[in-house]
C-alpha cells in the first residue's frame, strides 16, 4: 500500500497510527474508512462510523458465473478489536473466503459445502497472520458472516456474532427472518435459560464472542444453514455496528427500504447512515443480496433476472 | 545492549476533547518498570560522599553515627559492584581506595573500606561542588555502570561560591544519580533540591543521626535493585506545539522540564536516571496549534529510551494502554497524547480524574512551599493563607501525612496557624513530606 500524504501540509502519514509526522493531524485511511462495493447482483457499504480510529471491518463481493449456474457472493467479517491486527484479521479473511467461494461453487461444490472450505479456508490464513508479524501475545482473530444467493437457494455461513437476515419483499408470504445465531456470551446464557434477554444484555460480558476465525491451533465450527424462499426478497449480513441499533428482525426489516430488490447499493448506503445517526459506535458494515426466485416475474426485478436467469 | 533489561507497562489518563480554538493539552502517563535480573544486569557503581566537615564532630554522637550508617551501606553492595568512599571538607579526597578509582566489591574491599572509616576525623569546611566532581571523576571510568552516588551533609555550602556548585552540578548531571541526606537542621534544602533535582534522585531529612543506617541501608538496598540503566522519557510533540511542562509526579514532584535534551525539531528527551521493578507517574502539559471542530491530532507521543555509551539511543519494550471516550481500551507500543476539537461543552469541559488529583497533589506542595518561604520572610498572614490553603487540599486529596504535620501547628479555635511553634526540624519535615506522593491506582 502506498503511503498517504497529509492534506494539511503535505507530510508523509505515519502508516501505523495515521497521525502525519510532521503536524499531528489524524488523516482519514482514504481506503477502508468508507468502502462502498456492486457488482450488480449484490452491493455492500463498510464503514468506520463516528467513534472508532480505524475500520477493521471489511467487505468482499463476487458476483460469479455465467448463466444457469450464477451465484451472488458476499462476505462481512469484524475484526475483534482486543486482538492484534483486527484489520488485517478481517481484511484477510473476507478476501481468502471470497475466492475460496468462487473456486468451490466453480468446481460443483454445493453452496454449503463451499461455504464450509471458505470458512476453513480463511480460519487458516488469519492464524498464519501471527507468524507474520507483531502481535503483543494475542493472535489475530475477526467474525464471519458470508451468503450465497443462487437462482432458487440462499446458503448462510457464520462464526461469531456477526448477522444474515432474510428480508421478503413487502407483498411475499414469508415473514422477515434472522437466519444466524450469535456466538455470544449472551445468546449462550439465553438459550441456557439462565437469564431473560434483558438481564443478559445488561451485562458486561454481553457482547463478548464465543467463536472467531484465528484461533490457533483449535478447529472452527462453521454454522450453515441453507433455505428455499417461496417469493423474491433480500439477504442483508452486517456486522454488530448496524445490529446493535437495530436488534430485533422487525426493526432492521423496516429499515430496509422497498427498493431493495432493484438497488441493493442503496439499500446498503440507507442501512448503514441509519447506524451513524444512532451515534456509530462502531464499525458498520452492510451487504445486500437480492433474491429472486426463478417463479419472480422478470418485470419485478429486470436487473437480476437478466443476471440470473 | 540488550533490549531485555527491562520492560515498561503504562496506561495514558486524558480527556482528549477540547473546546473550539483552545490549545492546552494534559495528560497523566502511569509506568510500571519490571527490572529483569535473569540478564545480565549492568555494574552498579557507587560512591558515598561523607561530610567530615568540623560541624561533623559536634555533638561527637554524630560522627560514630555517621560511621555507622556508611558501614550499613557498605553491607548492601553486593559482590562484584564497583565503589569507593568520599571524605568531604574543604575539597573532597578519597577516604577509599586510596587511588582516585572505584574498587570492586568483596568481602576483602568491603572490610578494608570499614577499616578506613575509623581513620575519619572531622575538621574543615563544606565544599559540595568539589565532593560532586571528584565521584563524577570516579564514575566517568564506567559509562556502561549504573552510577549513583549518596551525598551526606550536616551544612551548607559555605566555603565555595553558588556559582561554582552550580557549574560542578551542572557538569556531572547525566553522569550519575544522586540522593541527598541531610543530617540535623543546619543544611540547606534549597542546596539538596537543586542537586537533586538536576541528578535526578530524592532529598530526605535524617533528623536524629541514630536513623541514619537505617536511612543508608535502605538507599544501598534501593540503588543494588536498580537494573536499568540511564533512562529518558522520549517526547515528541507536533510542529507549532510548545511543551509546557513535562513533571513526575510520582514518587517524588521533580520537574524535568529544565533538564531537557533536544533530539531534533520535534523530539527531546527528559532524563528519568535508572530504573528497577518500581512505578512512576507523570504529568505532561503541551500546547498544540487548535484544529478545526471534529480534527483530530496528535499532540505528544511519549517512549522510554535508553541511552548507550555512545549516544545511540534504543527503545524499551513497553506498551500503554489507552481508554477510548466511549470505555473501550486500546493498547499501543507507545504513549499518545490526543487532541480532538469539538463545540460540545459536555465533552470538553471534562477533567480526567488523574489529571486532577496530580494537579491538585502539585498545588498543595506549591502551598506548602509557598507558606513555609513567607513564615521565613516573616510575612505572617501570608503564610497562614497559604497553609490553609494547603490543608484544604491535603484533605481533599487524602494527604495525611502533610495534613497530619500541618494539624499540629494548627489551631482549630482560631483557625490559624501557630507559626511560632514550627521547629526548623518540623519546617524542613513538613517542606520534604510536601514533595512524596503515592503513585495513582492503575485502575
Amino acid at each position: 500500500m502506498p503511503g498517504q500524504f497529509c492534506p494539511h501540509c503535505a507530510e508523509q502519514v505515519c502508516q501505523r497510527d495515521r497521525y502525519c509526522e510532521q503536524c499531528g493531524a489524524w488523516v482519514a485511511d482514504l481506503r477502508r474508512d468508507r468502502v462502498e462495493i456492486d457488482v450488480g447482483v449484490a452491493a455492500g457499504v463498510s464503514d468506520r462510523g463516528r467513534r472508532h480510529h480505524r475500520n477493521e471491518d471489511a467487505l468482499a463481493l463476487r458476483g460469479s458465473g455465467p448463466s444457469r449456474n450464477s451465484a451472488a457472493v458476499a462476505i462481512v467479517c469484524d475484526g475483534v478489536s482486543s486482538s492484534a491486527r483486527p484489520d488485517e484479521a478481517s481484511e484477510t479473511a473476507a478476501e481468502v473466503a471470497a475466492e475460496s467461494l468462487v473456486t468451490a461453487l466453480q468446481t460443483h461444490n454445493s453452496p454449503a459445502a463451499a461455504t464450509r472450505l471458505a470458512i476453513h479456508a480463511a480460519d487458516k490464513a488469519v492464524a498464519a497472520l501471527a507468524d507474520a508479524g507483531p502481535t503483543g501475545g494475542k493472535t489475530p482473530a475477526c467474525t464471519f458472516v458470508s451468503a450465497i444467493v443462487t437462482g432458487n437457494t440462499v446458503t448462510v455461513g457464520w462464526v461469531g456474532d456477526s448477522r444474515a437476515y432474510w428480508i421478503p419483499v413487502a407483498h411475499a408470504n414469508s415473514a422477515p427472518t434472522r437466519l444466524t445465531s450469535d456466538d455470544s456470551w449472551l445468546a449462550q446464557v439465553v438459550e441456557a435459560g439462565i437469564l431473560s434477554p434483558a438481564q443478559a444484555a445488561a451485562d458486561r460480558r454481553a457482547h463478548t464472542i464465543t467463536a472467531w476465525l484465528g484461533e490457533d491451533g483449535q478447529q472452527v465450527e462453521p454454522h450453515v444453514v441453507t433455505i428455499e424462499p417461496d417469493g423474491p426478497g433480500v439477504v442483508v449480513i452486517c456486522t454488530d455496528g448496524l445490529w446493535n441499533y437495530l436488534d430485533s428482525v422487525e426493526e432492521l426489516a423496516a429499515a430496509v427500504p422497498a427498493q431493495a430488490l432493484h438497488d441493493p447499493l442503496g439499500a446498503a448506503r440507507r442501512l448503514v447512515e441509519v447506524a451513524l445517526r444512532s451515534g456509530g459506535r462502531d464499525n458498520i458494515t452492510v451487504a445486500v443480496l437480492p433474491f429472486a426466485s426463478d417463479l419472480v416475474d422478470a418485470s419485478i426485478a429486470p436487473h437480476l433476472a437478466m443476471t440470473i436467469s | 545492549m540488550t533490549s531485555s533489561t527491562g520492560d515498561f507497562t503504562g496506561a495514558v489518563h486524558q480527556n482528549p476533547y477540547l473546546a473550539a480554538g483552545t490549545r492546552e493539552v494534559h495528560a497523566v502517563i502511569t509506568v510500571d518498570a519490571r527490572g529483569n535480573p535473569e540478564t545480565a544486569a549492568p555494574t552498579a557503581a557507587e560512591v558515598i560522599i561523607v561530610d567530615c566537615s568540623g560541624s561533623m564532630g559536634f555533638p561527637a554522637e554524630k560522627i560514630v553515627k555517621v560511621k555507622e550508617a556508611v558501614r550499613a551501606a557498605i553491607d548492601e553492595l553486593r559482590d562484584g559492584a564497583r565503589f569507593a568512599l568520599i571524605a568531604g571538607s574543604a575539597g573532597g579526597r578519597m577516604l577509599w581506595p586510596a587511588e582516585p578509582a572505584l574498587a570492586v566489591a568483596d568481602s576483602r574491599t568491603r572490610s578494608q573500606a570499614k577499616d578506613a572509616l575509623r581513620r575519619l576525623d572531622p575538621g574543615g569546611g563544606t565544599t559540595i561542588g568539589a565532593w560532586l566532581r571528584l565521584a563524577g571523576q570516579l564514575l566517568a571510568e564506567h559509562p556502561a555502570a549504573i552510577r549513583h552516588a549518596i551525598l551526606l551533609t550536616d551544612g551548607r555550602n559555605q566555603h565555595e561560591s553558588a556559582e561554582q556548585l552550580h557549574a560542578a552540578v551542572r557538569d556531572c548531571a547525566g553522569l550519575f544519580r544522586c540522593d541527598c541526606r541531610g543530617v540535623g537542621t543546619d543544611w540547606s534544602m534549597a542546596e539538596l533540591r537543586m542537586i537533586c533535582s538536576a541528578l535526578g534522585g530524592t532529598v530526605d531529612l535524617v533528623a536524629e543521626p541514630a536513623d541514619l543506617a537505617e536511612h543508608f541501608r535502605a538507599l544501598m538496598a534501593t540503588s543494588m535493585r536498580k537494573s536499568i540503566a540511564e533512562v529518558d522519557l522520549r517526547l515528541w510533540t507536533p510542529v507549532g506545539a510548545t511543551v509546557r511542562f513535562v513533571k513526575q509526579t510520582a514518587p517524588t514532584l521533580l520537574a524535568l522540564s529544565p533538564h531537557r535534551t533536544h533530539v531534533d525539531p520535534l523530539t527531546s528527551d527528559y532524563p528519568t536516571a535508572s530504573w528497577g521493578t518500581e512505578s512512576r507517574d507523570y504529568h505532561i502539559c503541551i500546547d498544540v496549534e487548535p484544529g478545526g471542530v471534529g480534527e483530530e491530532k496528535l499532540a505528544g507521543r511519549v517512549t522510554f529510551v535508553q541511552t548507550g555509551a555512545h549516544g545511540s539511543a534504543q527503545r524499551l519494550r513497553q506498551v500503554f494502554r489507552h481508554t477510548e471516550p466511549d470505555g473501550s481500551t486500546n493498547e499501543f507500543p507507545d504513549a499518545r497524547i490526543r487532541a480532538i476539537w469539538t463545540e460540545d461543552l459536555a465533552l470538553s469541559t471534562v477533567i480526567n480524574d488523574k489529571v486532577a488529583l496530580v494537579t491538585g497533589r502539585a498545588e498543595l506542595a506549591k502551598a506548602v512551599q509557598d507558606g513555609l518561604a513567607a513564615h521565613r520572610a516573616t510575612e505572617a498572614d501570608l503564610a497562614v493563607d497559604c497553609l490553609n490553603r494547603a490543608r484544604k487540599l491535603a484533605e481533599e486529596y487524602d494527604e495525611d501525612s502533610v495534613l497530619a504535620r500541618l494539624d499540629r501547628i494548627f489551631d482549630p479555635d482560631t483557625g490559624t496557624f501557630q507559626l511560632d511553634q514550627l521547629s526548623a526540624r518540623e519546617e524542613m519535615g513538613l517542606d520534604i513530606e510536601s514533595t512524596k506522593t503515592t503513585p495513582l491506582s492503575r485502575g
